[in-house]
C-alpha cells in the first residue's frame, strides 16, 4: 500500500473513532439527571479530548502507523456462524446449536482437501467435543441450558 | 509467619486435586500455541462459580503458574511460543532442540521456572502484608486516584500508542457505567435489553481475550501444522540438568531479579520480563556471540524471569487492586466475583482465603516442576492441534462459559459483540489490557469518586487534590504518561530515520 493510501486509511479510521466518541460524549453529557451521569460524562469528556489528539496525530502523520491488515474475508464466515449460533441458541437448543457451530467452523477452515474425509473428521471432532462439554457443564457443573424445540 | 498457618488448607483433598488438575491442565493449555495464559484463566473463571472462594483462587493461580511455564514447550520443540511470555525462551531453546538437546532445554526451562517462580511467590508473601497495611490509610479520594493510576499506568506502559492506550482505558471506565449508578441507583445507557444489568466483568473478559484469539486462529487456519518439524527427543538425566541449572547462578539471578521487578510494574507482563532478562544476560555474558545459537543461559534467564514475574504481579493487585500483568487483571475479576476486594480486608477478614491462595502458588511451583519434567516430552503433541480445531473449541468454551455466569443469553451477546469489536480495535492499535482494567476498576473508581464528593461537599476539588498520598499518586500518573510519551517520541524519530535511510 502506498504512503498516501495508508495516510488516508488512518485519517478515516481516526475520524470514525472521533465520531463514535463524540456520540458517547453526547449521550453521557446531555442528560436530565446530570448527577447520575457525572462520572461517565467526565470520562466521556476525557475520551473526546484524547480522540481529538489521536485524530490530529493520525491526520498529520505525527505517530507510528500501528495499523495491521484485517483479514476480513477469511474471518467473516466465523463471525457470521458465531452470531447466527447465539441468535438461535435458545430456540434450537444449546447443544444442537453448538454442535452445528463446531461442525461448520471445523469443516470450513480445515486444510483437508478430500471432502469426505474432511466431513468425517469434523463430525467426529464435533461429537467428541460436545461429549466433553456435556460432562463438564451438564454433569459436573449441573448447568441448566436452553433445550430448544427439538427435545 | 502467618502464611505458614494456612499450608494445611492447601493440602485438603479438594484443593490438592484442584491444584494437580490445574497444573496439568495449565501445562497443556500453555503448550498450545494460540492459548495465552490470560485467555486460559478467563475461560476457566466460569468453572469456579460452584467452588469455595479459596478453591477457585487455588485453581486460577495454578493455571496461571503452569501456563506461563508450559508455553515454553511448543517454543522449544517447534519454534512456536505457547504464550507471548515465552518469546525470549525460543531464541536459544529452539536452537538447543535442533542440536538434539530438546530434553535438556525443557529441563532447564522447568527448573529455572521453579526457582524464579518460588522466589517470586516468596516476595509476594513478604511484601504484600506491609503494603496492605499502608492501604488502611486510604480513603475514597486515595482509592479513586489509585484506580485511575492503575488504568493510566497499564495504558501508558502497555506498549503502543499512549493516546490509544488512554482512550481504551477511558472506554473501559465508561463501559463499566452501563447499567445502574452505584449510589443513586438510576439506570444508564441501557441501549438494548441485553445491557439491562450492565456488562458482566467475566463475560467481558472472556469476550475481550477469547474472541480476538479465535479470529486470529481462523485467519491463520491455512498454517498447516502437519508440516511442523518436531525436534528429536533424546533422554537426559534430570539430576545433571538440576546441577547444571544451579551452577548457572548469573543467568538465574538476572532472570529472577528482572522478573520480580517487572512483575511489580503494573501492565508490564511476562513478555517484557523474559525479553529484558534475556537481553541483560546476553550483555553480561563473557560469550555474547553464543546467544541465539543454543546457549542454555538464554533459556534459564528467560524462563526464570517470566515465572518470577507471577508472584510480584500479584503484590499491587492484592494490596491496591492494580494488576501487574494482563493475567493478573483477569485474576482481579476472579477475586471480585468471589466478593473479595483488594486491600487490607484480604489479609484480615478474608485472611484464610488469601493465605491459602498464596500458599497454593508456592505448592503449584513444585507441582509445575514435577509434572513439567514428567510430561514435557509428551505434551509437545498439543502444538500439532490444527488452528481450526482450536478456534472451534475456544468458541464453544466461550459460549458455554459465558452462559453459565447467569444462565442468560444476553451475557453471550455482550461477550460476542465486545470480542469482535476488540479484535478490529486491536488491528488499529488499541490494546485490550487497559480496556479490561478500566472495566474492572470502573465501579470501584466511580463509587469512591461519588463517596468522596459526598464527604467533601463544596470542597471536592481540595479533597481530591490535597493529601500526601493523593499528590504522590497524581505525580506518578503524570510521570508514567510523560515517560511513555518520551519513549514514543524516541520510537517515532528512530522509525523516521530508518525510513529515510532506506
Amino acid at each position: 500500500m502506498n504512503v498516501k493510501a495508508v495516510l488516508t486509511r488512518r485519517f478515516y479510521v481516526a475520524l470514525l473513532v472521533l465520531l463514535l466518541v463524540g456520540y458517547v460524549f453526547k449521550v453521557s453529557y446531555f442528560q436530565e439527571n446530570s448527577e447520575a451521569y457525572l462520572f461517565p460524562s467526565i470520562v466521556a469528556g476525557l475520551m473526546l479530548v484524547l480522540s481529538v489528539i489521536s485524530f490530529v496525530r493520525e491526520a498529520f502523520d505525527l505517530c507510528i502507523d500501528d495499523f495491521k491488515p484485517i483479514p476480513f474475508i477469511s474471518q467473516i464466515y466465523a463471525v457470521a456462524v458465531m452470531i447466527l449460533g447465539v441468535a438461535v441458541a435458545e430456540w434450537l437448543g444449546m447443544y444442537i446449536t453448538v454442535f452445528c457451530v463446531l461442525l461448520l467452523i471445523s469443516y470450513w477452515y480445515s486444510n483437508q482437501r478430500i471432502k469426505s474425509k474432511r466431513m468425517v473428521n469434523s463430525v467426529l471432532f464435533s461429537a467428541g467435543f460436545i461429549g466433553l462439554i456435556y460432562v463438564l457443564f451438564s454433569v459436573m457443573l449441573n448447568l441448566q441450558l436452553p433445550k430448544g424445540i427439538l427435545i | 509467619m502467618e502464611f505458614l498457618q494456612y499450608f494445611s488448607e492447601v493440602f485438603t483433598w479438594t484443593n490438592i486435586t484442584i491444584l494437580v488438575l490445574g497444573t496439568i491442565g495449565g501445562l497443556l493449555l500453555g503448550a498450545t500455541p494460540g492459548l495465552s495464559p490470560t485467555m486460559a484463566v478467563a475461560l476457566l473463571i466460569p468453572f469456579t462459580f460452584h467452588m469455595e472462594p479459596a478453591s477457585s483462587l487455588v485453581m486460577l493461580g495454578a493455571v496461571y503458574t503452569a501456563t506461563v511455564a508450559g508455553g515454553a514447550v511448543s517454543g522449544i520443540l517447534v519454534n512456536i511460543p505457547g504464550a507471548p511470555a515465552n518469546i525470549a525462551t525460543i531464541m536459544d531453546g529452539y536452537p538447543m532442540a535442533k542440536q538434539g538437546r530438546a530434553i535438556q532445554a525443557l529441563h532447564y526451562c522447568f527448573i529455572s521456572s521453579f526457582i524464579g517462580g518460588s522466589i517470586g511467590v516468596l516476595l509476594l508473601v513478604f511484601f504484600t502484608p506491609p503494603l496492605a497495611d499502608l492501604a488502611l490509610k486510604f480513603g475514597p479520594a486515595e482509592l479513586f486516584w489509585i484506580s485511575i493510576f492503575g488504568v493510566t499506568i497499564i495504558a501508558s506502559l502497555g506498549g503502543g500508542s499512549v493516546v490509544k492506550g488512554l482512550i481504551a482505558g477511558a472506554a473501559g471506565l465508561w463501559l463499566s457505567t452501563i447499567g445502574y449508578n452505584p449510589v443513586l441507583g438510576e439506570e444508564r445507557f441501557v441501549f438494548s435489553e441485553h445491557l439491562a444489568g450492565g456488562i458482566h466483568i467475566i463475560a467481558a473478559l472472556i469476550g475481550l481475550f477469547a474472541i480476538p484469539q479465535v479470529l486470529t486462529l481462523v485467519a491463520e487456519s491455512r498454517l498447516y501444522k502437519d508440516t511442523l518439524e518436531f525436534a528429536e527427543l533424546r533422554s537426559y538425566s534430570v539430576w545433571q540438568s538440576f546441577i547444571y541449572n544451579i551452577k548457572r547462578t548469573k543467568a538465574l539471578v538476572i532472570g529472577t531479579i528482572s522478573g520480580s521487578i517487572i512483575g511489580v510494574i503494573p501492565g508490564a507482563g511476562g513478555q517484557i520480563a523474559g525479553l529484558v532478562a534475556y537481553d541483560q544476560t546476553l550483555k553480561m555474558s563473557k560469550d555474547p556471540s553464543s546467544f541465539g545459537k543454543g546457549n542454555p543461559d538464554g533459556v534459564i534467564a528467560a524462563e526464570s524471569a517470566n515465572n518470577a514475574m507471577v508472584g510480584p504481579s500479584l503484590v499491587p493487585l492484592l494490596t491496591l487492586g492494580i494488576p501487574g500483568s494482563p493475567t493478573a487483571a483477569v485474576l482481579l475479576g476472579g477475586l471480585l466475583i468471589n466478593g473479595l476486594f483488594p486491600g487490607p480486608d484480604l489479609f484480615t477478614i478474608h485472611g484464610a482465603v488469601t493465605w491459602t491462595f498464596i500458599d497454593s502458588l508456592l505448592v503449584s511451583q513444585v507441582l509445575m516442576l514435577v509434572f513439567g519434567l514428567l510430561i514435557a516430552r509428551y505434551s509437545g503433541f498439543v502444538a500439532r492441534i490444527p488452528n481450526h480445531t482450536m478456534a472451534a473449541a475456544v468458541i464453544v468454551l466461550a459460549i458455554f462459559g459465558t452462559y453459565s455466569i447467569q444462565n442468560n443469553v444476553s451475557d453471550v451477546w455482550v461477550m460476542l459483540v465486545l470480542g469482535v469489536l476488540m479484535y478490529y480495535a486491536s488491528r488499529i492499535g488499541f490494546s485490550p489490557a487497559p480496556l479490561v482494567l478500566g472495566l474492572i476498576l470502573g465501579q470501584i473508581t466511580e463509587t469512591n469518586f461519588l463517596q468522596g464528593r459526598l464527604i467533601a461537599g463544596d470542597e471536592a476539588w481540595s479533597y481530591f487534590l490535597s493529601g500526601t498520598i493523593n499528590q504522590i499518586v497524581i505525580v506518578l500518573c503524570i510521570i508514567s504518561i510523560a515517560y511513555s510519551i518520551y519513549n514514543e517520541r524516541k520510537a517515532i524519530i528512530r522509525r523516521r530515520k530508518e525510513v529515510a535511510a532506506s
